[in-house]
């Protein structure tokens, strides 16, 4: 009974550690195309490199602004309205805490909101 | 009782200049935009002239007489929603189950179903683009498997389905993590007394964790609902609407009208339904979700 479960463990083990090599086969697959000259990309996707290719990552770097395209992300983010919401949002919290002592009904949506917040942004910049 | 008042009457102004830097925050992002695609929603607009022509209801009646765009996105996304939060759900729960076993594995299992949430819904539609064409290709002529040569983005129903697998294969790490939360909270002692009272695995499932797996459920269908109901992006990378127009969603139609045939007042009236649609359905899902809720 013992053996027989222990041995259902493992093959359920292993199966999920398959099923998730598997999930993340397009990611490899990327990756793996990422390091293959163009020719190579069209005569076989699923092939391995034959000899690794950076070529097109420094062609990346040099056309496209990463450093700029990060801080215009950075600069969006901090000046949209979530983080701006939340920034007052923090302080208020700060401020009205004594008022929240003494009268306890005072703003029920409050907390809920700004726990909403950074979920909800967390969400958005995980979806762009 | 004169001063208790003042005192009542300072706390009050207290209060309300601390909420108005956010009332105003909230005012400048969220009301007034809103109040204006109200006003946008009743003119007829191309976005550029500066003087929107006011035409009343038109536009509503127009959606809803003879739009047939309209009502085939909207069936799309009716279809997409269902099939989406059904399998997304039962799918996450699953997965829940098995990675709450505490296998070896289970980071390694959990970091990999999570990984693909963070990419972002164009990226990984680029990337389905890329394997649907070319990497089916190539894993067709090296397996030779009947699947691998089906035309996944070129005929219509094989393109809803990739739609919707490929959204699923995204965000299913994110309604993971909900479950196994939601799996780690259901008290080890009630599942005991469920064994000693003689019941069985399933039995233990669906009399002990599913009911007070409830909250999970709740937040995860509405997370879900939300979502499908609002989808873009991925189908915007991945099949871009068609086969002849037949993947348009709801929010990739209002797109369509007002930043590509630039009527401005027709897409904000579309913009308002949608918006409508979603807060009935979700206050409704919430409503009937939450009654069923029960505590441990």
């Amino acid at each position: 009974m013992n053996t027989n479960r222990k041995a259902g463990r493992i093959i359920l083990e292993v199966v999920m550690v398959i099923l998730s090599l598997l999930f993340l086969y397009p990611l490899f697959l990327t990756i793996i195309n990422s390091l293959k000259s163009f020719s190579e990309v069209m005569t076989d996707v699923i092939a391995l490199p034959k000899h690794l290719v950076f070529g097109n990552y420094s062609y990346v770097w040099k056309f496209i602004n990463y450093p700029k395209l990060f801080l215009n992300n950075f600069v969006i983010r901090c000046r949209s309205s979530g983080y701006c919401v939340h920034f007052i949002h923090s302080s208020l919290q700060a401020g009205t805490d004594e008022i929240q002592t003494e009268r306890g009904d005072l703003f029920p949506l409050h907390y809920a909101d700004a726990d909403s917040v950074p979920i909800d942004h967390a969400d958005r910049s995980a979806n762009r | 009782m004169l001063k208790s008042l003042g005192k009542r009457w300072r706390e009050k102004t207290e209060f309300g200049l601390f909420t108005l830097p956010v009332l105003i925050c909230i005012a400048v992002a969220f009301y007034i935009p809103f109040a204006m695609t109200i006003r946008y929603s009743m003119t007829k607009w191309n976005g550029i002239s500066k003087h929107p022509k006011f035409v009343g209801l038109d536009n509503f009646k127009q959606i809803f007489m003879g739009d047939t765009n309209f009502a085939n996105s909207a069936w799309f996304t009716i279809k997409y929603a269902i099939l989406y939060i059904v399998l997304v759900n039962v799918l996450a729960i699953l997965l829940a189950l098995v990675l709450d076993m505490k296998l070896k594995s289970t980071p390694w299992l959990r970091a990999a179903f999570f990984i693909p949430y963070i990419l972002s819904l164009v990226i990984v539609g680029f990337i389905w683009k890329f394997i649907f064409m070319q990497g089916f290709n190539s894993l067709g002529e090296s397996t030779g498997w009947s699947i691998f040569g089906l035309s996944w983005l070129g005929t219509p129903g094989l393109a809803f389905v990739s739609i919707l697998a490929v959204s699923i294969w995204q965000s299913i790490g994110f309604y993971l993590v909900i479950y196994i939360v939601g799996l780690q909270s259901v008290p080890e002692d009630l599942k005991e007394a469920a064994t000693v009272d003689g019941a069985g695995p399933m039995r233990k499932f669906f009399s002990i964790t599913l009911p007070l797996l409830a909250p999970s459920i709740t937040i995860s269908v509405f997370m879900a609902l939300t979502n499908s109901i609002k989808v873009f992006d991925v189908i915007l990378s991945l099949t871009g609407g068609g086969p002849g127009g037949t993947t348009y969603s709801i929010a990739y139609d209002i797109y369509r009208d007002t930043f590509q045939n630039n009527l401005y007042g027709y897409g904000t009236a579309k913009a308002l339904i949608l918006f409508l649609a979603v807060l009935v359905v979700t206050i409704l899902q919430l409503a009937f979700f939450k009654r069923r809720e029960v505590e441990a």
